[in-house]
């Protein structure tokens, strides 16, 4: 996500017009983020609304302009976790197929390795992959992004590597079986 | 940056067709679910008064059933301030219900799991009309100096956080990995809190906790023979308390020096990390808990190093776990490689059987 500074300060002065160029540029790519952590698109667009409301409502706050990745990445992985809390108690949403997989998708085994792996991550240890690898943060923005000490990032982030890892080697060596 | 992870999730991202939405698509559309949702707001408004009118009752009497404590996690708001997101971590833990208000802000704590090795609590700060939030948790339990009968709160570590769950009520909660000597089976927390958000004022809150129940559900097993060997290196498992929640592992490993130079492998807290998994590849987790042994020891022609890590205990009819060790791999800029597992060191836990309550 490359927004220039000048878009971004003038967010920080309220500027209507700023705001809606922001979104434009920043949009899909925060639908994106919340998709890998969510797995379900529905709620990737809604966590990914949410957030851009909460940006829009604080925006004043930012004081540092240069601060305003990690606060946006900071508000929207929240707003992802939190709607992971919330949906938790009524429905495995990970057991659920994709309702957009066409058949390109399905004849793909690599994407479907893929997604068996992030599947096989909880919550935070997705968070911490995409953070670092997706949206190319360092490990230190990533834990400051996340709310998460450093040890606990690394710790998770490792942890999503390993399976990651492990998952694509298996399908490699092994071919693999879905139901 | 690993080429391989991002391009698995640069691939994975691009799987789905993002809805083509404007900045004013979504103002009006959060605006026309609020107009289409008008009808409703007086019934949710008495919905909500009544709902109010029940927790205050709840909250003077101090208890919460659990009856009523799973019934009130099924009301929306209401139900995210009683139940923690780890399902066995939440049937373990035990409703509190203590509740201090000043500046016209209620901090409450709602529910509190403690095993004796950590503590995890749930609170809730209402605030007021026209609250100005900050953008760090409105509260932070975690530098609270917060006392255990009577005793400072002693503890390696502590995480947390909160976030708004509706128009004035933010949610959060908090973990502390307690240090292993201050093991009390029940106790008082006291929990004094000076500021919320930018707002000085006094709230302190009396939280109960007893891991009685959790200890009774606690299996301790000095399993034999799980030991591995490789390169040089030995890892013992000594101990496993198999608890409803969290499993606690105390292990041991040993390096041969060798008569010149440095030893192959960093053992410590910063050369290594642990992995455990069940023998189907689900992973359990593997953290640091408790006092620790930082470095290791040099004992004779060895390095000796004492460590105890928690898991997420697996279901009944998993028969024994895994654990590995896991070399930390620092590059420059804080950036971390792949980190090497060291698979032939893993030790295969065998878990008792008597534990399957056949």
């Amino acid at each position: 996500m490359d927004i220039p500074e000048e878009i971004i300060e003038r967010v920080c002065h309220q500027e209507e017009q700023a705001y809606e160029e922001l979104f434009r540029l920043s949009w899909d790519q925060a639908v994106r983020t919340c998709w890998l952590i969510l797995r379900h698109q529905h709620d990737a667009e809604e966590v990914a609304q949410d957030a851009f409301l909460k940006l829009y409502v604080h925006r004043q706050h930012l004081q540092n302009v240069r601060a305003f990745h990690g606060w946006f990445y900071r508000i929207l992985v929240n707003t992802a976790l939190d709607k992971v809390r919330k949906r938790k108690f009524v429905i495995n949403i990970d057991e659920i197929s994709l309702s957009n997989q066409n058949n390109d998708i399905l004849q793909s085994e690599r994407r479907m390795l893929i997604d068996e792996a992030m599947k096989r991550l909880s919550y935070s240890e997705r968070t911490a992959v995409v953070l670092v690898h997706f949206i190319g943060f360092t490990e230190a923005e990533a834990a400051k992004a996340a709310g998460w000490k450093l040890g606990k990032l690394k710790y998770r982030l490792n942890r999503a590597r390993h399976v990651l890892t492990q998952v694509i080697d298996e399908g490699i060596k092994g071919g693999v079986q879905y139901v | 940056m690993s080429d391989v992870f991002r391009e698995a999730l640069m691939e994975d991202a691009a799987r789905i067709d993002v809805s083509q939405m404007t900045w004013q698509q979504v103002k009006q559309g959060r605006g026309r679910i609020r107009k289409k949702n008008d009808w409703r707001r007086r019934l949710f408004f008495y919905g909500v008064g009544a709902a109010g009118f029940l927790i205050i009752a709840i909250v003077a009497s101090g208890f919460v059933s659990p009856v009523m404590a799973k019934a009130l996690q099924k009301i929306p708001i209401v139900g995210e301030l009683y139940a923690f997101d780890h399902p066995k971590l939440d049937q373990y833990a035990s409703e509190v219900n203590t509740s201090a208000t000043d500046q016209g802000i209620t901090v409450s704590v709602s529910k509190a799991y403690y095993d004796g090795r950590q503590l995890y609590l749930i609170y809730a700060v209402e605030v007021p009309e026209g609250y100005k939030p900050t953008n760090l948790p409105q509260i932070n339990l975690t530098t609270t100096k917060i006392q255990l009968d009577g005793e400072p709160l002693s503890f390696q570590s502590a995480e947390g956080g909160d976030s708004l769950i509706s128009t004035n009520i933010y949610r959060g909660d908090v973990y502390w990995d307690l240090s292993s000597e201050q093991i009390l089976r029940n106790g008082t927390l006291t929990i004094p809190i000076h500021q919320v958000g930018t707002i000085k004022g006094n709230w302190t809150l009396s939280v109960p906790v007893s891991n009685e129940k959790i200890d009774k559900a606690t299996h301790y097993e000095f399993p034999q023979d799980a030991s591995s060997t490789y390169d040089g290196i030995t890892l013992t498992v000594n101990k496993i308390n198999k608890g409803p929640v969290h499993t606690v592992i105390s292990m041991q490993l040993r390096q041969q020096l060798p008569a010149n130079g440095k030893p192959k492998y960093e053992l410590g807290l910063k050369g290594m990390n642990f992995v455990v998994y069940t023998p189907s590849n689900q992973a359990l987790g593997g953290e640091y808990i408790g006092n620790q042994q930082y470095y290791a020891e040099k004992v004779g022609n060895e390095e000796v190093w004492d460590v105890t890590i928690k898991c997420e205990t697996p279901s009944e009819n998993v028969k024994s776990i895994i654990v590995e060790p896991v070399l930390r791999q620092e590059a420059e800029d804080g950036v971390s490689g792949n980190c090497p597992h060291l698979t032939q060191l893993a030790v295969i836990i065998p878990l008792d059987d008597e534990n399957d309550g056949d």
